[in-house]
């Protein structure tokens, strides 16, 4: 999948190398649909675009592109979009790929007011190719759109758990922002364990014990899994939170017992919430 | 020979002035002393509705290109009031056998360019930190920076 800083490189080169095409003179015509017709057949985002807006597409282009009478030529556009993308792709490997064809030449057949041979080309070429240059350019915005749609909607990243950057502005207001690597669920995973080996330490009810681990290796599997269940895991996380509320002092002291018996519960609840908010 | 003129376009209370497309014929505002600005100069303009690029002449508005060619024709006019003038004048001298007359052509009055404040949205790029200003739809198009063609 073609990620959001490649699409927009994509777009300008694209309009960049259209807008070549579309502003070409009778030196560098032949040459710019050339490079145009390259372009869009290597370029996997555009080429796809292409395949599927044309396959199964079975349509002459001579229908669209009357070019075989021998006056002036004309164009009587399909009313199904998916034909006149067809046509104008191979009315333009036509042009590219006959030795005899050159666009300057059909630019000349098809009916022009001005005297001047770049108005005459640019205008064939406005008329013949803009509608599939705007369906590539408009095709590529839209994605455009969907990714930063989709990005405005992803939570903030985290980066490695067990470390808190956060800022505070003196007498007023505090803003902590927890950055914990969620995508990293190794790490998640090792920190449930860890929490798992502490629990011995832990000055509480042996029951109330069992009802953690049960909760912890809850979350464990589904973050394991390749389709966590939200509701499990608030589960879970709820009874994790209810664990660290009363047991909090004990969970304390444990923590200043020394590095090897040390585990920070509250870190590994947010590492959990920050990963459950982004469970859509 | 060639002959210069210069004029001015007063733009709206933000000091934008209007521009059109060639390419889809859509309007859109830049800022003049940006426009002008001779330390950041540029040839090419790109649309910031479909983004294509031209070289920065096309994209002058219908208003300043019918003033720019009332401008011309007026010049053409006094040009040719002025030599049909000496012409009657060395035609009709007394005891001449050849009278001449000519109405003179009329001059077309010349529009102040004035842009209104409008609708659109100013964004600032923020690779060359220009300004624009178009009709935007929140989620539903992009705006390309008229300037670097990056979209905004």
């Amino acid at each position: 999948m073609i990620s959001y800083r490649e699409l927009r490189t994509l777009s300008l080169d694209f309009r960049r190398i259209s807008s070549n095409l579309l502003n070409s003179d009778d030196d560098n015509a032949d040459v710019n649909m050339i490079r145009f017709k390259k372009f869009i057949d290597e370029t996997p985002f555009i080429s796809q675009l292409l395949h599927n807006a044309m396959d199964g597409v079975d349509y002459d282009f001579k229908k669209c592109f009357l070019i075989e009478d021998s006056g002036w030529h004309s164009i009587e556009i399909p009313a199904d979009e998916k034909l006149h993308i067809k046509a104008q792709y191979d009315y333009m490997t036509f042009i590219v790929e006959s030795d005899k064809c050159s666009v300057t030449g059909q630019a000349m057949r098809f009916p022009h007011s001005s005297n001047k041979w770049a108005d005459i080309i640019q205008s064939f070429i406005s008329n013949a190719f803009k509608p599939l240059i705007d369906y590539i350019n408009d095709a590529i915005s839209k994605e455009i759109i969907l990714l930063e749609e989709e990005q405005k909607q992803t939570p903030s990243m985290v980066q490695n758990i067990g470390s808190v950057y956060g800022s505070a502005v003196q007498g007023t207001t505090i803003t902590s922002t927890n950055v914990t690597n969620v995508n990293d669920n190794e790490k998640l995973l090792e920190m449930l364990g860890q929490a798992i080996n502490a629990l011995a330490s832990i000055d509480a009810p042996e029951d109330i014990k069992a009802d953690l681990q049960d909760d912890i290796e809850v979350v464990s599997e589904q973050i394991a899994s390749p389709t966590p269940k939200k509701s499990r895991l608030n589960k879970a996380l709820a009874g994790i939170k209810k664990f660290a509320a009363e047991f909090g002092m004990k969970v304390a002291v444990s923590t200043a017992v020394g590095t090897v018996t040390g585990f920070d519960w509250y870190k590994l609840i947010q590492a959990i919430e920050t990963f459950v908010d982004k469970i859509k | 020979m060639s002959v210069e003129f210069s004029f001015t376009i007063q733009g709206d209370s933000e000091g934008y002035v209007t521009f059109l497309c060639p390419f889809c014929g859509s309007e859109f505002k830049l800022r003049a002393d940006e426009y002008q600005n001779d330390d950041k100069p540029f040839e090419d303009l790109f649309c910031p509705y479909c983004g294509l690029t031209k070289s920065k002449d096309n994209f002058y508005s219908k208003e300043v290109i019918e003033k720019v060619e009332t401008i011309a024709y007026n010049y053409m006019v006094e040009q040719l009031n002025d030599a049909f003038g000496k012409m009657k004048k060395s035609f009709n001298k007394p005891h001449s056998i050849i009278k001449m007359d000519f109405k003179p052509l009329k001059k077309v009055n010349v529009k102040e360019l004035k842009d209104k404040d409008t609708i659109e949205t100013a964004f600032e790029c923020g690779c060359c930190n220009r300004h624009v200003k178009v009709l935007y739809c929140a989620g539903a198009s992009k705006v390309f920076c008229p300037y670097c063609g990056v979209d905004i």
